[in-house]
């Protein structure tokens, strides 16, 4: 059988942060095509702050743990470059100073309910475009995304129509959650195709 | 503001609290600075630079651990040479996505792959909803979330039992695993083996359901079949049971393999010592799935049979059902109707009380008088066929009486049919019997009844189902159990009559289920006739109390230990003695 590559396939980096009372905060990233198939996964050891950390970064411990230690330890270690990174918590948008991506942030609780996320269309301004409900960009930060964004609104917005096509936007962090969970079960720590301390 | 506050928390000793009782009320005020009031100078502890502790902010060590996919590892490929069901397909793939309110249907990885890797691999896969969509596979009308659950059950296993309810539709569920498994490239030969009037209905289920596979179905003299083995290079090759026994040999010859083997009614292989099963299970494969309404048709022993297919060695001869239970949990599926199809059409069963006409009863008394004092007189002679032959007598006479014809089951039948003929919709009716059959196709002519039994040529059968399902003249249609309980879609019928009764339930309610299945528009009443005060009351006694134990223990995958008649209660049906005490059958 005959096989064809779509030409200039575009990849998706998905990344979010599991905290877990007990163990820490794990983080994940998923690399997609732009059919929602998995190209690569990264995840961490559980992280715990310290009482130090704790005291010293109050309020903004996590957005520093997510979006200048943890989100660009497992950045760095993607070897393939993708073309936006979409993460569900808005501490990840520190993401912005410590990667060259575009960040997006998907509003979960909004998505997913339909499973399907081809009817995405255009967000502009503070409000939510009618007729894309499977995806909202929090429109509090609408500023800081643009600001983040070095493709300009037409190019993320052309990426994100792309993928949707194939998936629901929210449901690969699903995916990730149960991937983290998966190799916390099984012990996942040296198991990987590269692992090492960031 | 801040500096000398900064100063005053880095000095050991030194608190805001001892600089605030230098400062009095009236300067105290919010817009004076700090530095004009308090003089450093008047501190023992700051007359000399302070030391200083510096921290830096703590950072988080992070460890990170990688997997990366492949491509083909994900079965991403776009194959051209199935094209065609996407080239026909409509421009939004996500239309096909049924019941868009309904959460995705993950695949998960079972539990006999190990490898964090490999369980990651499949963990991260889309949902089977956008699988499906992003190979534009098409389907004849929308699957049922369980159904999409199957196939998400069957996609990632090596080695399952699709064991659902008969009507859920087991036969679509295989069909779109295999064919994401071929569009994904996982996949490129599958050996379908099910019994010989299935073929057709298998052939006509790939073309609905999978029209872009191609299909070879191996059948004709054995010249042909060898011609058929060596040169098929079909995506799925079709044998019934018999081939597979007779072509043994070929197949072993050509070292033919395949990545995957279907065993549909797969209870056919279960005594592992039979031809059959040798034949099965000699064939190479790298995947191994069998389909089965009745796993335990008769006893455990029959799941041991499967798996022996399945997964060799996963079963032992003798093992208590809840280890066999905890052995197979994570490879076998069985969903019942009640717990899935919410919105089937309810099932009525009626048990319909008969008396025997006088001359029935005549006859039945005479022979089954007759017959116990023959088997009283045959004492340590006897064995379990002759009980076994009196049964089949008896049974026989409550059909029909063997003199004068007289039948109280036949009455009651010809009523009810008038009534649904009346009303427009069909029956199918069962019987253990051809001659009973042949019987009630000449009494119930009026009805324009069909046949469907083992004396049908097997090249009629189709084109009898055609004629039943489109011809409104005929209304009726006589099954035997051993034919037409299986695999037949008469989802059009309402009405369900058993004239007799078989041995074992579960092949009552398979029968029961060709109409009772996904697609029936109505209610699907069921009728089953029993001859008061018979032996027919008896085994249904018996029976019953079989089914219970049957549904208790299916929760937990593995049935009763037994379902149909064992030796002692064929006996039981009987008051045997002799002057010894009760009578005990030779073995």
């Amino acid at each position: 059988m005959h096989r064809e590559t779509p030409p200039e396939s575009p990849l998706f980096g998905y990344l979010t942060v599991v905290d877990d009372p007990a163990h820490g905060s794990c983080g994940g990233y998923l690399v997609l095509n732009e059919q929602g198939r998995p190209i690569e996964f990264h995840c961490t050891a559980p992280v715990t702050p310290s009482r130090a950390q704790q005291i010293l970064y109050g309020p903004t411990l996590r957005a520093s743990l997510y979006g200048e230690q943890v989100g660009p330890a497992l950045i760095e270690k993607a070897k393939s470059p993708v073309s936006i990174v979409l993460v569900n918590q808005p501490e990840c948008l520190e993401l912005q100073h410590n990667t060259g991506q575009p960040v997006v942030l998907i509003d979960e609780a909004r998505s997913g309910a339909t499973g399907s996320a081809s009817a995405f269309s255009k967000v502009r301004g503070t409000g939510i475009a009618s007729g894309a409900p499977q995806l909202t960009l929090f429109p509090e930060l609408l500023d800081e995304i643009r600001l983040i964004s070095t493709e300009g609104d037409e190019e993320i917005e052309r990426l994100l129509e792309l993928l949707a096509r194939s998936i629901d936007l929210a449901e690969p962090f699903e995916r990730i959650r149960e991937a983290i969970f998966e190799a916390q079960q099984v012990g996942g720590e040296g198991q990987g195709s590269d692992e090492r301390a960031a | 503001m801040n500096a000398p506050l900064e100063l005053l928390s880095a000095a050991p000793g030194v608190s805001l609290a001892a600089a605030e009782l230098r400062m009095s009320p009236e300067v105290a005020e919010p817009s004076t600075r700090l530095a004009d009031v308090i003089s450093f100078a008047e501190i023992p502890a700051l007359r000399f630079p302070p030391p200083v502790a510096t921290m830096p902010a703590p950072v988080a060590r992070v460890r990170v651990t990688s997997w990366a996919f492949s491509i083909a590892d994900c079965g991403t490929q776009w194959v051209s040479g199935i094209a065609d069901c996407r080239s026909n397909s409509s421009s939004n793939p996500k239309s096909q996505i049924p019941n868009p309110k309904s959460p995705p249907t993950r695949i998960r990885p079972p539990r006999d792959v190990v490898k964090l890797e490999d369980r990651l691999r499949q963990l991260l896969q889309p949902p089977l909803e956008s699988l499906i969509a992003a190979q534009e596979l098409r389907f004849p009308f929308d699957p049922f979330p369980y159904q999409l659950d199957g196939v998400a059950f069957l996609y990632p296993r090596y080695h399952a039992v699709l064991a659902d309810e008969m009507g859920l539709g087991k036969t679509m569920q295989a069909i779109t695993a295999v064919r994401l498994l071929v569009h994904s490239e996982q996949v490129h030969r599958v050996l379908l083996v099910c019994p010989k009037p299935l073929v057709t209905n298998w052939q006509r289920e790939l073309a609905s359901w999978a029209p872009e596979l191609s299909v070879t179905a191996i059948a004709g003299q054995q010249e042909r079949r060898n011609w058929q083995w060596r040169t098929s290079n079909s995506s799925v090759t079709i044998a019934n049971y018999e081939t597979m026994v007779r072509d043994a040999a070929i197949i072993r010859e050509l070292q033919l393999e395949f990545d995957l083997v279907i065993l549909d009614e797969a209870q056919r292989i279960k005594n592992r010592a039979g031809v059959t099963s040798e034949a099965i299970r000699s064939v190479a494969r790298h995947r191994s799935w069998a389909l089965t309404g009745t796993p335990i048709e008769n006893s455990v022993e029959d799941l041991v049979g499967i798996f022996e297919f399945i997964a060799p060695g996963t079963l032992q001869s003798g093992m208590k059902p809840r280890v066999m239970a905890r052995a197979v949990r994570d490879l076998v599926l069985r969903r019942t109707k009640e717990k899935v199809l919410k919105d089937l059409p309810p099932k009525l069963v009626y048990d319909e009380h008969l008396d025997l006409t006088p001359e029935q009863w005549e006859s039945y008394e005479r022979a089954k008088n007759d017959g116990v004092v023959h088997l009283s007189e045959l004492r340590t002679e006897l064995t379990i066929q002759h009980v076994f032959e009196l049964v089949l007598r008896l049974k026989q006479i409550c059909n029909f009486d063997p003199v004068t014809g007289a039948s109280s089951k036949l009455e009651r039948l010809t009523a009810d049919l008038e009534e649904c003929a009346a009303s427009g919709r069909k029956a199918i009716v069962f019987s253990q019997w051809v001659q009973t059959i042949e019987r009630l196709a000449e009494e119930l002519a009026p009805f324009g009844p069909l046949q469907f039994h083992g004396r049908i040529p097997a090249n009629r059968r189709d084109e009898v189902l055609r004629q039943f399902r489109d011809d409104p003249t005929n209304q009726v249609l006589l099954l035997s159990y051993g034919a037409g309980s299986v695999g037949l879609n008469l989802q059009f019928a309402s009405y369900v009559f058993l004239f007799d009764r078989w041995w074992n339930p579960a092949v009552e309610d398979q029968a029961i289920n060709r109409a009772h299945r996904i697609g029936a528009a109505g209610p699907v009443t069921v009728t089953r006739f029993l001859a008061e005060g018979t032996i027919e009351q008896r085994i249904d006694e018996i029976l019953a109390e079989k089914r219970a134990l049957f549904d208790d223990v299916l929760g937990n995958t593995v049935g009763p230990a037994s379902l149909h008649l064992s030796r002692q209660e064929i006996l039981s049906l009987f008051d045997l003695h002799s002057p010894a005490g009760p009578l005990r059958a030779a073995a």
